[in-house]
C-alpha cells in the first residue's frame, strides 16, 4: 500500500458538479428543482493507494463515484484519468476506458443478474470487448473464480445458489476480468454479516497487493474505512469537508462534522463507549435540493459562528496543518477540544420544539 | 423475578426445501428496567424468537415457555394477547416505512392505538400523541402530528415508531435492529432517545442487533446467538472483556479498525449454516478455530464459566480461565483466509 | 427486511449442491401442479386432433366440407342427431360435425398460437425499446401504445373486413394489431424497474452497449411475466377469433371453424341442440384448459405460498 505524491495521480477530479432535476412539472418544465448531489468536488487518487470516501446518506458519494467512472455525465468540471481528460467523452470513446476503471457494487443480491449463470456474468467483459475466444474464456473465468476464493466448478451455477459473501466475490471477479488499474468499491461490504465482511475485506486487500490495484473505497462505516484506507475524504451534502491520511483524519480531526461522525460511532468496547465524547447532532440532514447558504454544515454545527452562514469555506489546510490535510471550515477543531460542551451561536429556528424553547439535552 | 423468562424455545417451519429449525432451545431472561442485547448474524434466529414470543409468527411449530410477568405468551389466548401486545410490550422494527401505515397521518395512528386500549377522548389522545412526539425529540411536534410517514426522514420515522411503541407506557420494549438502516449520526440520536426513555420510565428493552458497538453502548446483559441457539450469555463487560465462546471471539476478531492497525483481519471461516438438517454436535463446529473431536459428537449445553453467576457459554472448552487458555494454545487454530 | 407477520424466517442461504436454473425450478413447480399438468395433457390431445384432423375424416369417411343431403339430413331437411354414422351429428347442410370440429381446432389453435406469438414478439420488442431507451423513443412509443389501446376493436375489425372481405390472415393481423399494445405496456413497466437494477449498471460499467444490455440482461428478466401473459393470452385470442367468425368477420365459408359453426347453428338450436352445443363445448373447453394451464404457469413463476423468504 504505497503512495507517493511525486508521481502523477491516476485519477484527478477538478470542481466536479452533478445535479439532477427533480419535480419536473411537465414535459417542457422550466421549474425543475435541482438536486445538487455533487457540488464542487476536487480530489486525486494516486496509483497503488486506497482512497476512502466516507459520508452518510445523501452526501453524494455514490453519485461522485459514478461521475468519476463516467457512468454519469458531469454537469460541470473535469475528470482526468492518467492525465487524459475523460469528462466529455462519448460512450463509444469511453469503451476502451472501461478496461481500466471498474466498479464493485454494494448489493450482492441486486448486482448480479439472477437469470444468468455465474460464468457468463464473470466473463461478460470478455464477450463485450471481444477478448479471448470462448474456449480460453472459460479458463480465464475459472482462474478468476479461484483468485477470489470461489470453487471454479461452480461455473454453471446461478447467483441464487450462492450466499451473500460469495456473491460479492463474484462481483469482485467480474470487476477483475479486464485487469483494471482502478477499482471503485461502492459499499462492497455493507450488506454482509460481520464475519463475512472480514473475509471480503481481506480478499480486497490481498488482491490489491498482488495485482497492484488502486481503490476508491466508499463506505459509511468508519471502522472499515479506517482499516482499508491510506487517505480519507469525508463528504457532506455534496462537498468534501475534510481530507487527509487515514490516521490523521481520525487522530487530528479538524472538521466538526468529521468529529461528530467519529463520536457517533459506538466502539465495540464498553469502557471506550462510556468514556467517549458524545456530540449528538441536532435535527436532520438538510435536503440536497436546497442546501444551506454558506457552510452547509452550519445549521447543525456545534461550533457555528456568524460568519459560517455567509461564507462557504474553501478546502485548504487550516491552522498549522501540512498541505496534505485539507479542511473546509472557518473555525476548525483544535486538538483536545471538547465539542460536546460547545454552545453554538446560531440556532436553526426549525429545530425549536413547540414550546418555543430549545430542546435542551434532547437531540 | 425477571420480567420476561424464556425457557427452551423451539421454533420450526416447514418449507419447500425441508423443515427449518429457526430457533433451537433458546433460554434467556430480561429484568425490569434493564436492557438485554441479543447479538447474532443472519440466520441466528434472533428475530424469529422475539416475533414468536409476541405471537407474530404463523405456521410455525413452537415449543417451550415464555413467561411474561407470569403469563406464558406461547399459550396465551388472543384476548390475553390484546391486553399485552402494544400495552405492556411495545415493538419497533428495522424499517419504519413498512411498519407505519403510509396512508394515515402519524398522529391518527398513535391516537387509534391509544384509544384501542384506553377509554380516553380523541382530544385527550391527541394531546398525549403530541406529548409523545415531543418526548422522542420530534421538532414542532404539535404541528407534525398531522404529517404522513413519508414526510419524515428515516431517523424521525424511527422516533415516531418509538413514540407509538411507548404510547401506553409498556414494561418491555422489543427493538429489532432499530438502527441498522440508519446513518451513524442518526443512530446516535435514536439510541440516545431510547436510553432517555428507559431512564425516565423504567422500561426494559430487548435490543436485537448485529452491531457490537450498539451493544457496547446500550446493553446491560448480552446474549450471543448462532444457528438458533445461545452460544454465550453474560453481562456487558464480561462479553466484551472476558468472552469464552469461540464464536464470540471470532466476532470480535472480525471487526476492522479495532486496534487501528492494518493487519489482516481474522474472520470466521466458512459461511452461515443452513438451518435445514443441522449436523450433530455443536452448530459452530464446522467453523470453529478450536474444534476437537467431542464438538462434532455432542452438543455442548449452556454452562457457567469463569465462576461468574451470570456468565454462561455453550462450549466444550474448559470453563475456567486458565484451562481455557491452555486448551486454546494446544489446539491448532485453522488458517483462515 | 422486517415484517409484522412472518410465515418463515429470513435466512442467509449457503451454496446449494446443484445449480438450479430459475427455468428449471419453475418447470419443477409446474410439474407438481396436477391441474396444470392435466390441462397440458389435454392441450396436447387437442393439438393432436388438429394435426390429425384428416385422419379423423378418413376414419369416419366424411371429408369436412362434404354435404350429405341424403344420409345427413332428416326427411324434413333438418340436421341429424349423433348416431353411429355421425358421432357428433350433422349440421344444416348435412356435414359431419365431428370432422368439422376437428378441423375447426386447426383454425382456433392455429390463429391462437400464431396471433399470440406475433403479438408477443412485437409487444416485447416495443416494450423493451420504450422502457429501456427512454427519452423521445419512449415518449413516441408510449403515445403510440396509448393510441392503439384507444382504438375501438370491433368497429375497426368490421371496417377492415368490409373493405377486404373475411380471411384468415386478416383475422390474425387484426387480433395481433390490437393486442400488442397491452403486452408492450406491461413489458415497458417491467423494464422501467429492471433498468434501475445494479446488474444493468454493472453491465454498463463493463462497457456494454444498449443493444447488448437489452438482449442479454433485460430480456431474460422480462421473459417470465411475458410467458405467463402469453399463456393466458392464447385463450383470449381463441375466443376473439371465434367471436369474429361468429359475426362473419373471420373465416370464409365453407371452412370449418367453431365460431362460424355456432353462428350457423343459430336457427337450429331448438331442434338440433348438438349443432350449437358441440362446437360451443369445444370452444369453451379449449379456452378453459388454456386458462388453467396459464394459472399454473403463473404460480410456477411466482410462488408466494410457503416459500422461504430470502433476504
Amino acid at each position: 500500500m504505497n503512495r507517493s505524491h511525486e508521481t502523477e495521480p491516476l485519477l484527478r477530479a477538478v470542481d466536479v458538479f452533478k445535479s439532477f432535476p427533480v419535480n419536473k412539472t411537465g414535459l417542457f418544465s422550466r421549474n425543475a428543482d435541482l438536486l445538487r448531489a455533487v457540488d464542487g468536488v476536487s480530489l486525486e487518487i494516486y496509483p497503488g493507494e486506497t482512497l476512502g470516501l466516507v459520508g452518510e446518506t445523501g452526501c453524494g458519494k455514490s453519485t461522485l463515484a459514478r461521475c468519476l467512472t463516467r457512468l454519469h455525465h458531469l454537469s460541470a468540471g473535469t475528470v482526468q484519468f492518467e492525465g487524459r481528460d475523460i469528462s466529455s467523452l462519448s460512450r463509444r470513446e469511453l469503451r476502451p476506458l472501461r478496461r481500466e476503471i471498474q466498479m464493485i457494487f454494494q448489493d450482492p443480491y441486486g448486482s448480479l443478474n439472477p437469470r444468468r449463470r455465474v460464468g457468463s456474468i464473470i466473463g461478460d467483459a470478455f464477450a463485450i470487448h471481444g477478448i479471448e475466444d470462448s474456449s480460453s474464456r472459460k479458463r480465464r473465468v475459472q482462474e478468476l473464480m479461484e483468485l477470489v476464493g470461489l470453487n471454479p466448478e461452480h461455473y454453471n451455477r446461478f447467483p441464487a445458489d450462492f450466499s451473500g459473501g460469495q456473491r460479492q466475490r463474484i462481483g469482485v471477479a467480474r470487476a477483475l476480468a479486464l485487469r483494471p488499474k482502478l477499482i471503485v468499491c461502492d459499499e462492497p461490504v455493507s450488506s454482509l454479516d460481520v464475519s463475512i465482511q472480514a473475509q471480503v475485506i481481506n480478499l480486497l486487500l490481498d488482491l490489491q497487493k498482488d495485482l497492484h490495484l488502486t481503490y476508491l473505497f466508499i463506505s459509511h462505516d468508519l471502522s472499515v474505512i479506517r482499516h482499508v484506507s491510506d487517505r480519507i475524504a469525508v463528504m457532506y451534502l455534496g462537498k468534501i469537508v475534510e481530507t487527509a491520511a487515514a490516521d490523521v483524519v481520525f487522530d487530528s480531526t479538524r472538521h466538526p462534522y468529521t468529529r461528530s461522525l467519529l463520536s457517533a460511532l459506538p466502539p465495540a468496547d464498553p469502557d471506550a463507549a462510556d468514556a467517549r465524547e458524545r456530540i449528538v447532532l441536532v435535527g436532520d440532514l438538510p435536503s440536497p435540493v436546497n442546501p444551506p447558504l454558506g457552510c452547509r454544515f452550519h445549521p447543525r454545527c456545534p461550533k457555528a459562528q456568524e460568519d459560517c452562514a455567509a461564507v462557504d469555506p474553501p478546502l485548504a489546510p487550516v491552522l498549522a496543518d501540512p498541505p496534505e490535510h485539507l479542511t473546509a471550515c472557518l473555525h476548525p477543531v483544535e486538538l483536545d477540544e471538547d465539542l460536546s460542551a460547545t454552545d453554538p451561536a446560531i440556532v436553526d429556528p426549525s429545530l425549536l420544539n413547540s414550546l418555543g424553547t430549545e430542546q435542551g439535552g434532547l437531540p | 423475578m425477571a420480567l420476561l423468562e424464556v425457557e427452551d424455545l423451539h421454533v420450526s417451519f416447514r418449507t419447500e426445501d425441508g423443515v427449518v429449525d429457526a430457533v433451537r432451545g433458546l433460554t434467556f431472561q430480561v429484568d425490569r428496567g434493564k436492557t438485554l442485547g441479543i447479538v447474532g448474524e443472519s440466520g441466528s434466529g434472533k428475530s424469529v424468537s422475539t416475533q414468536t414470543i409476541t405471537g407474530l409468527t404463523r405456521g410455525a411449530q413452537v415449543s417451550g415457555r415464555a413467561l411474561f410477568d407470569g403469563i406464558d405468551l406461547l399459550t396465551a389466548s388472543d384476548r390475553q394477547f390484546r391486553t399485552i401486545r402494544g400495552v405492556r410490550i411495545g415493538m419497533i422494527f428495522q424499517d419504519p416505512l413498512s411498519s407505519l401505515h403510509p396512508a394515515y397521518r402519524v398522529g391518527w395512528q398513535i391516537v387509534e392505538m391509544i384509544r384501542a386500549h384506553q377509554p380516553v377522548s380523541k382530544t385527550q389522545a391527541r394531546a398525549r400523541a403530541a406529548e409523545l412526539l415531543a418526548l422522542v425529540g420530534i421538532p414542532r411536534a404539535a404541528d407534525r402530528i398531522d404529517d404522513y410517514p413519508h414526510q419524515f426522514s428515516g431517523g424521525m420515522r424511527q422516533r415516531v415508531m418509538i413514540a407509538m411503541a411507548m404510547a401506553l407506557n409498556p414494561d418491555l420494549l422489543i427493538a429489532d435492529e432499530p438502527t441498522t438502516a440508519l446513518d451513524v449520526t442518526v443512530q446516535a440520536q435514536v439510541l440516545t432517545v431510547m436510553r432517555r426513555l428507559q431512564d425516565e420510565f423504567g422500561t426494559a428493552i430487548i435490543l436485537i442487533t448485529h452491531d457490537l458497538g450498539v451493544v457496547a453502548e446500550m446493553a446491560d446483559d448480552v446474549v450471543v446467538m448462532y444457528a438458533g441457539s445461545v452460544m454465550e450469555e453474560a453481562s456487558r463487560r464480561e462479553i466484551f472483556y472476558r468472552h469464552h465462546h469461540p464464536y464470540t471471539e471470532g466476532l470480535f476478531a472480525s471487526l476492522p479498525g479495532r486496534d487501528h492497525s492494518r493487519a489482516r483481519l481474522t474472520p470466521i471461516a466458512g459461511g452461515p449454516p443452513s438451518m435445514i438438517g443441522l449436523p450433530a454436535g455443536c452448530p459452530f463446529s464446522p467453523r470453529c478455530r478450536y474444534v476437537f473431536g467431542r464438538c462434532h459428537e455432542e452438543t455442548p449445553p449452556l454452562e457457567w464459566v469463569y465462576g461468574e453467576p451470570r456468565h454462561q457459554s455453550a462450549c466444550w472448552l474448559p470453563s475456567d480461565l486458565e484451562g481455557r487458555e491452555l486448551a486454546r494454545g494446544r489446539l491448532t487454530p485453522k488458517e483462515v483466509r | 427486511m422486517t415484517m409484522t407477520t412472518t410465515a418463515a424466517p429470513v435466512t442467509e442461504t449457503p451454496a446449494r449442491i446443484e445449480g438450479r436454473s430459475p427455468w428449471l425450478l419453475a418447470w419443477r413447480r409446474l410439474r407438481r401442479d396436477r391441474v396444470a399438468m392435466v390441462s397440458l395433457a389435454i392441450i396436447v390431445v387437442i393439438f393432436l386432433v388438429a394435426v390429425f384432423a384428416p385422419v379423423v375424416a378418413a376414419l369416419t369417411g366424411h371429408p369436412p366440407n362434404e354435404q350429405y343431403r341424403q344420409t345427413g339430413l332428416t326427411p324434413d331437411g333438418l340436421p341429424r342427431p349423433p348416431s353411429g354414422t355421425f358421432l357428433f351429428g350433422t349440421d344444416d347442410l348435412g356435414r359431419d360435425i365431428l370432422v368439422r370440429v376437428a378441423y375447426g381446432a386447426r383454425v382456433s389453435l392455429g390463429v391462437g398460437v400464431v396471433a399470440t406469438l406475433l403479438t408477443v414478439v412485437v409487444g416485447v420488442v416495443i416494450g423493451v425499446a420504450a422502457g429501456f431507451l427512454g427519452g423521445w423513443v419512449d415518449t413516441v412509443l408510449a403515445r403510440l401504445i396509448d393510441v392503439v389501446l384507444s382504438l375501438p376493436f370491433l368497429l375497426t375489425a368490421i371496417a377492415l373486413v368490409s373493405l377486404s372481405g373475411p380471411s384468415l390472415t386478416l383475422t390474425v393481423l387484426v387480433i395481433g394489431f390490437f393486442s400488442w399494445s397491452s403486452v408492450a405496456r406491461i413489458v415497458r413497466g417491467q423494464v422501467l424497474s429492471i433498468k434501475e437494477r445494479e446488474y444493468v449498471e454493472a453491465a454498463r460499467s463493463l462497457g456494454a452497449g444498449d443493444l447488448r444490455i437489452m438482449a442479454v440482461d433485460v430480456l431474460p428478466n422480462v421473459l417470465a411475466p411475458v410467458i405467463v401473459y402469453t399463456t393466458l393470452l392464447i385463450p383470449v385470442v381463441i375466443s376473439v377469433q371465434a367471436s369474429l367468425s361468429f359475426l362473419g368477420l373471420g373465416i370464409e365459408p365453407p371452412t370449418a371453424d367453431w365460431g362460424g359453426m355456432i353462428a350457423e347453428s343459430r336457427n337450429y338450436y331448438q331442434t338440433s341442440w348438438w349443432f350449437m352445443f358441440l362446437p360451443g363445448m369445444a370452444l369453451v373447453f379449449t379456452t378453459l384448459v388454456f386458462n388453467l394451464l396459464g394459472d399454473g404457469v403463473r404460480d410456477a413463476f411466482d410462488p408466494r405460498v410457503d416459500r422461504l423468504i430470502r433476504k
